[in-house]
């Protein structure tokens, strides 16, 4: 039963869709002038081992007669597909969707990887907590770091495929890395047919967010006026409120319904987020949007803080790494980023100290924590926080390469170094040269990356989804259903079931699907 | 706000991790320095490449 004053709540489960930027440096551009990017992507993917999605995602009626593959083989479980030759055997058919191409699910740990358009795109498997989700993240990046190898190790001499984990390529073109949060229905619904207010609350916390969300980058892009050094990779293609479409004039908020689960349950799709690498960034970008949705599913909405332009908010803080620019409220006051995100912090602590997140937002203090010394520090040393955020880190590298190498922000080398930073060989990514050095401040153990290089999240349907596919008779795969060889079709449309606690563990095949079809048997009775 | 936020962390110890007093403040300098030269070789390492060949050969149509 639910009313007005108790609007019902789901934990914040978060899942992830990160495109990567990719070429192949040395080779001809066959494809005039459009780059090397498909033909990197096609190399990368056929490097990774997965179960192919099957009809689910290439269904005639829904996709095309098929789904870009010639392999004859292709999954966990069986003769792994490896091409032997540089050669690429594909079908091109205007049919295919060229958004979701080869797509594979990982019977490691129950995430996937396709190619959309021309990027090698990761999906990160369903998690709950923050810490997990980084750790998840950084155990993809490390599936892709192997699958560079190994394509690069097949390249002729004097070419070599570039990955990288960013946003923009500095000509024009923006790729995402989309964050998906369960939310219920009712609050999906708020935001996006029902109650304006709801939306421009979750608009200004996203334009605010890039003071921690931030990766950084030289120049301007998609016509913006010319600047240095701003704080967002994406900010520049951000240019409209509300929109449902993903590649032009892409929204703050994207009003995508596809929810992977039962109908009280919504997928919140957030596309305006860069891909970040510092580990807290990934903690605070995820744990802090978690704790803020809790705020919005539970209705405690303060209207004190709304922004009156928050594209606009956007474009204005993202050009401004001093942090001291200010954006008109609705209220017509003009406050910083830093000032809207005190606000939420506000709001956010006290709605954790009555309890209200529990259940739904682990670790919700540890989170709060860092917030609050995050925010207090870049108002008073943000330098500290190199070890913590991208743009802080990737400032101090471009400004120290400035002064040493006396470089424009216009140079070349400007520019490459920017790019660097993202790339994902770690002989090469600047990231990772700091890591190195101890510079980059880790909030899990590095066992928890290890983890999740094999082994899927316990307290989430991707438990289940990996564990099924590990069987090697999957004949068709999705996020909310595994039809098997045998014709049956295991459904898991409840992200928060399907866990180790409620199917424990895998003793035996059989045993593994009928726990799982008795599970919704259950479900359905009670 | 920004003042009554400045004036509100001047009250406040200081948040973990901030250098606050001159010694404190030496060893963020030498840390910064530190940090700075660790990269060094990587930053010189990138700008001995050939920044244009790299530039136009990264060109990532489509995207979402």
């Amino acid at each position: 039963m639910t009313h007005a004053n108790n609007p019902p709540t789901l934990p914040k489960l978060c899942g992830a869709d990160v495109e990567l930027a990719n070429f192949i440096l040395g080779a001809p551009d066959p494809r005039n002038g459009q780059g090397t990017g498909t033909d990197a992507a096609r190399l990368l993917l056929r490097e990774i081992d997965g179960v192919p999605a099957g009809n689910f995602y290439a269904s005639p009626s829904r996709w095309g007669p098929t789904w870009g593959y010639s392999t004859p083989s292709y999954g966990y479980g069986r003769s792994s597909y490896r091409y032997g030759s540089s050669s690429v055997d594909w079908v091109d058919a205007e049919s295919i969707n060229q958004e979701d191409i080869g797509r594979k699910f990982l019977a490691t740990n129950g995430g996937c990887a396709y190619i959309d358009l021309s990027h090698l795109e990761l999906c990160i498997p369903e998690v709950l907590t923050a810490y997990d989700h980084a750790a998840c993240w950084h155990a993809m990046i490390r599936l892709a770091q192997g699958a560079l190898a190994d394509a690069n190790a097949r390249l002729p001499a004097g070419r070599a495929i570039k990955l990288l984990a960013n946003n923009s390529d500095g000509k024009g073109h923006s790729y995402g890395s989309h964050l998906n949060f369960l939310l219920t229905r009712r609050c999906w619904d708020n935001i996006y047919k029902r109650r304006p207010h709801h939306a421009l609350f979750l608009a200004s916390y996203l334009a605010s967010a890039i003071v921690f969300t931030g990766t950084g980058k030289v120049g301007a892009e998609n016509e913006h006026p010319h600047t240095g050094f701003q704080l967002s990779q994406r900010a520049d293609f951000v240019s409209s409120f509300v929109a449902s479409q993903t590649t032009f004039d892409r929204p703050l908020l994207n009003s995508r319904d596809e929810s992977h689960a039962e109908r009280h349950m919504a997928r919140l799709h957030l596309i305006a987020f860069d891909s970040t690498l510092a580990p807290g960034a990934c903690v605070l970008k995820v744990g802090v949007t978690q704790l803020v949705l809790a705020l919005l599913e539970q209705e405690r909405i303060a209207p004190l803080f709304f922004l009156e332009d928050p594209v606009g908010a956007l474009h204005t803080w993202s050009r401004d790494p001093d942090l001291r620019a200010t954006a008109e409220l609705v209220d017509g006051g003009h406050h910083t980023a830093l000032d809207v995100q005190w606000q939420f912090l506000e709001r956010v602590r006290r709605l954790v100290d009555e309890g209200g997140v529990e259940g739904l937002v682990p670790r919700a203090r540890d989170i709060v924590d860092l917030w609050e010394d995050t925010l207090s520090r870049l108002a008073s040393n943000p330098d500290s926080l190199a070890g913590r955020l991208d743009w802080v880190l990737k400032r101090r590298i471009l400004r120290h390469a400035r002064e040493r190498h006396g470089l424009d922000w216009d140079a070349p080398g400007i520019a490459v170094l920017d790019q660097v930073y993202h790339s994902l060989d770690p002989d090469e990514g600047l990231f990772w040269a700091y890591d190195r050095q101890g510079a980059v401040e880790w909030l899990f153990p590095e066992d928890a990356v290890d983890r999740f290089c094999t082994e899927p999240p316990d307290d989430t349907r991707a438990y289940a989804r990996a564990h099924l596919l590990r069987r090697g008779d999957a004949d068709a795969v999705d996020w909310h259903r595994v039809k098997l060889e045998d014709g049956r079709t295991v459904d898991m449309d409840d992200p928060l079931r399907f866990t180790r606690a409620d199917i424990g563990e895998p003793a035996g095949d059989a045993i593994l699907v009928e726990r799982v079809l008795a599970g919704n048997e259950e479900r359905t009775e009670s | 706000m920004t003042q009554e936020r400045e004036r509100r962390r001047d009250d406040d110890p200081a948040p973990a991790g901030s250098p606050t007093g001159p010694g404190e403040l030496d060893s963020a300098r030498r840390e910064g320095i530190d940090l700075l030269a660790a990269g060094d070789a990587a930053i010189q390492h990138t700008l001995s490449g050939d920044s244009e060949a790299w530039l136009r050969a990264n060109r990532q149509e489509g995207g979402q």
